[in-house]
């Protein structure tokens, strides 16, 4: 039990490394990042679980907005819950079985969940306008492109490390 | 090399296939919906406290949440010129001129939308 907390600090760092690493690129196109630490909360859904994939999260986004200074921001916010959202639909998802879905399909619905999540909280809480509604369109798009790109990583990784590791 | 190929599995192509229909018709909807905008409404925290026209070129300063914003209006498009929050992801959102496009800097609370002669609640979008 202890041998798996250690791996899942170990994840938390790696996701952090990969969340603070990516906001040092400029996004060419504003408010669309790739998302690159959601490979780490896919790989924590299939190895352990669902509690764990949201301790992870949680740490991570926690850790990062420390870093990136934009912790309890509406920023901090949006991501957390965005976070949250994704987690769970990509733990329905692996549920499902891996028979009808691949580590892509479920990082697209994980990133589709994401992205309407965090427009619905931000008209929600910060901007109570029906028009950015309208952006809906553009995240769907980013978020099949991003989803794809993330959950073939996250393929990628797993075909080569299988964790937990034994000891 | 892992092969996309032997990756994906049914349920992936129906998921990308129904995902991408949604994003094509979507698009092709608000496309359509897209027409010439006449005025700019400037919104700071859901209450609107500018109404301008597009036709005459101006610079006004906003108080949002964290500062002033200008706001430029010049040949009937709309740019955020000055913002005073950390992304400046609003600057980066550039122009916008047709009906129902928006600029919104979330920090400030501030929603910029242009609106047609109508000022119907369905315009249109785009970045």
């Amino acid at each position: 039990m202890s041998y798996r907390y250690i791996q899942m600090a170990f994840l938390v760092a790696v996701a952090s490394i990969l969340f603070t690493l990516e906001s040092l690129i400029p996004s060419p196109i504003p408010w669309i990042r790739l998302g690159l630490a959601n490979v780490v909360t896919l790989l924590a859904l299939k190895w352990w679980g669902m509690k764990e994939a949201l301790i992870i999260l949680i740490m991570r986004v926690i850790l990062g907005s420390l870093l990136s200074g934009k912790f309890l921001s509406p920023v901090f916010l949006i991501a957390i819950s965005g976070g949250i959202a994704s987690t769970l639909v990509m733990g329905m998802g692996l549920r499902l079985g891996e028979r009808i879905l691949s580590l892509i399909g479920i990082s697209i619905m994980g990133a589709v969940a994401k992205n309407v999540i965090q427009i619905l909280v931000t008209y929600f809480i910060y901007i109570r306008q029906i028009h950015i509604l309208y952006l809906l369109p553009i995240f769907l798009f980013s978020s099949l492109i991003t989803g794809s790109l993330i959950g073939f990583f996250a393929h990628l990784v797993q075909e080569r490390i299988s964790l937990p590791l034994s000891h | 090399m892992a092969k996309l190929k032997n990756i994906l599995k049914i349920g992936d192509l129906i998921l990308i296939g129904l995902l991408s229909l949604v994003i094509i018709v979507s698009f092709l909807t608000l496309h359509f919906l897209r027409i010439n905008g006449e005025f700019v409404s400037i919104y700071v925290e859901g209450n609107q406290i500018y109404r301008l026209s597009l036709k005459e070129d101006t610079e006004i300063k906003i108080n949002g949440i964290l500062g002033v914003t200008r706001i430029r209006v010049q040949k009937g498009s709309v740019t955020i010129v000055e913002a005073p929050c950390p992304n400046k992801i609003c600057k980066k959102m550039g122009k916008i001129s047709r009906s129902g496009e928006i600029l919104v800097c979330v920090p400030n609370r501030l929603v910029i939308r242009i609106t047609g002669k109508m000022d119907s609640e369905i315009d249109g979008i785009t970045m």
